[in-house]
């Protein structure tokens, strides 16, 4: 399937409730289905918030728990991109999946400490789309990312949570938003791949995720983009073989 | 500025609502901090949903509170004026003479404190800080007084740069010019009770935490060192204003240690 509707949900998740995420997370999906996606992708920490703090245990999805199996059965009608916190043993992860037919394809998973997550080396995988990479923002500063993969990528999905930080001394620029965009453009450069980088809003404990997700074609150029801060979601017709996109207006 | 006023409006808005709110209660002093605070939380949260609070002292300068008046007149919000002269003097120790003028301004800026909070019970509305990064670091302010509030739009912002942001805003040219003062006692001015000029301080500042340099780095680039030894000095002593208060372990899980929730848990 080299032609597909693509959905990103730039969305501002309520901080360490889970179960009202996931609803509000099954709502969009059920939306994208309707609508008629193939493929709906949510930011980084959409299920969760990002200041957890002691709140790891509220937030966090066992493997086997029935949400799993919702989900797993909504990815029979349409591939889902989602984060999540998991638990093995005594460690943490802020981890990010693929769904697609029915079963868990892909997890990137990313150690959780005090104060960062360490992402653990990954690779491609095939979906029904073609061969795609799932990178979070930790992923794109490392450079263990630039040199792996040999194969040909199609896209890399980026779920991110990157908040504005950085002013200069006059005020006049942040530079974690012109990062984050130099970051993915590269990325797309070097693997010559599209880029799907959707990043959340909102405010938590004064971070301010700025939103400003992103579709870019395979030379880095953004094809289509949302607005900085508020939550708003997009639908996008891919056709990867001719490298076209065009918008859906919802 | 353009980025950073998106950011602080934003998160004003964010902020406020997100907790049921719609107002933003802001004491005006008739100074450059508060007069931002009050210009993003129109832009944020609109005209109608924030009031000025102005808490004269009968000692205060005059021209703080036409200041102040010129503020909220140019803004068109909603004003309360409240002289804090009878509370201040109800508390039998500051009627006494030759009491300590650092005392009479701690308690006149925890009187303020506790008229803002009150009438933000009653408007319904969270209070709108008004301190900067400069003020905080070296701990020119009063704990529990004018510290206190609710979010604290400006708390990442230099002096400097609250400058620059009010002149981007359209704040009054005279209030963005003028001495900087607390305005607790007759000729107080921020940079005579520092000790050191705020573009000065802003340079050390800036360049020890954005920049990561240490003050031996400084002093190398052409900084004096007794300036930059008394900033460095100022900020490790005046470090207990900037946290909780301090509690006692005896448990296995202590709040704000082991315990440490996000204070927009469920928001």
């Amino acid at each position: 399937m080299r032609r597909f509707k693509l959905e990103i949900v730039q969305l501002k998740p309520i901080l360490g409730m889970v179960n009202e995420n996931f609803e509000r997370i099954l709502g969009e999906i059920d939306d994208g289905i309707k609508l008629g996606a193939d493929l709906i992708c949510f930011p980084d920490t959409a299920l969760s918030g990002w200041e957890l703090s002691s709140l790891l245990k509220e937030v966090l999805i066992e493997k086997d728990s029935e949400k799993w199996e919702v989900l797993k059965s909504r990815s029979k009608r349409i591939s889902i991109v989602i984060g999540f916190l998991e638990r093995e043993k005594d460690n943490y992860f802020k981890s990010v999946s693929y769904l697609e037919d029915g079963k868990v394809l892909y997890i990137h998973k990313r150690l959780f400490t005090d104060h960062e997550s360490i992402p653990e080396d990954n690779k491609e995988f095939h979906t029904k789309f073609g061969n795609v990479m799932l990178l979070t923002y930790a992923d794109l500063t490392d450079p263990r990312t630039v040199f792996k993969s040999k194969e040909h990528i199609d896209m890399i999905i980026v779920p991110s949570a990157v908040y504005a930080e950085g002013m200069d001394e006059l005020g006049e620029n942040i530079s974690s938003v012109e990062k984050f965009k130099l970051l993915c453009k590269a990325l797309s450069i070097r693997f010559h791949s599209i880029v799907i980088a959707v990043n959340r809003v909102g405010f938590e404990d004064g971070y301010g995720f700025f939103g400003a997700s992103s579709v870019m074609n395979s030379e880095g150029r953004v094809i289509y983009s949302l607005q900085k801060f508020s939550q708003a979601r997009a639908i996008l017709h891919i056709d990867l073989d001719s490298r076209s996109f065009k918008a859906e207006p919802l | 500025m353009e980025s950073v006023k998106e950011i602080l409006i934003n998160f004003i808005s964010d902020e406020v609502r997100k907790f049921g709110f719609k107002k933003g209660i802001i004491g005006l002093s008739g100074g450059v901090d508060s007069a931002v605070s009050a210009y993003l939380t129109v832009e944020a949260l609109g005209v109608e949903n924030v009031v000025g609070v102005m808490m004269p002292y009968r000692a205060s300068n005059p021209t703080s509170l036409e200041d102040a008046k010129l503020v909220a007149k140019n803004l068109g919000i909603k004003t309360i004026l409240i002289d804090i002269s009878p509370m201040v003097e109800a508390y039998s120790e500051m009627k006494e003479k030759g009491v300590d003028r650092i005392r009479r301004g701690n308690f006149m800026a925890r009187i303020r404190m506790a008229v803002l909070y009150d009438i933000s019970c009653k408007e319904k509305g969270l209070v709108v800080g008004t301190g900067n990064k400069t003020e905080t670091l070296l701990g020119y302010t009063t704990l529990y007084g004018d510290s206190a509030c609710a979010i604290n739009p400006l708390g990442d912002l230099y002096k400097t740069q609250v400058w620059r942001l009010a002149k981007s805003l359209g704040v009054p040219k005279r209030i963005i010019e003028k001495p900087p003062s607390a305005d607790l006692w007759a000729g107080q001015t921020d940079e005579g009770e520092l000790g050191v000029n705020y573009i000065l301080a802003d340079k050390v500042l800036y360049s020890l935490f954005e920049l990561n340099l240490t003050p031996e780095e400084l002093i190398l680039r052409g900084y004096e060192a007794d300036i930059v030894y008394k900033i460095v000095d100022t900020i490790r002593k005046t470090q207990y204003k900037r946290v909780e208060p301090i509690i006692a372990k005896v448990s296995t899980a202590t709040v704000g240690k082991e315990l440490s929730f996000p204070r927009d848990w469920g928001t």
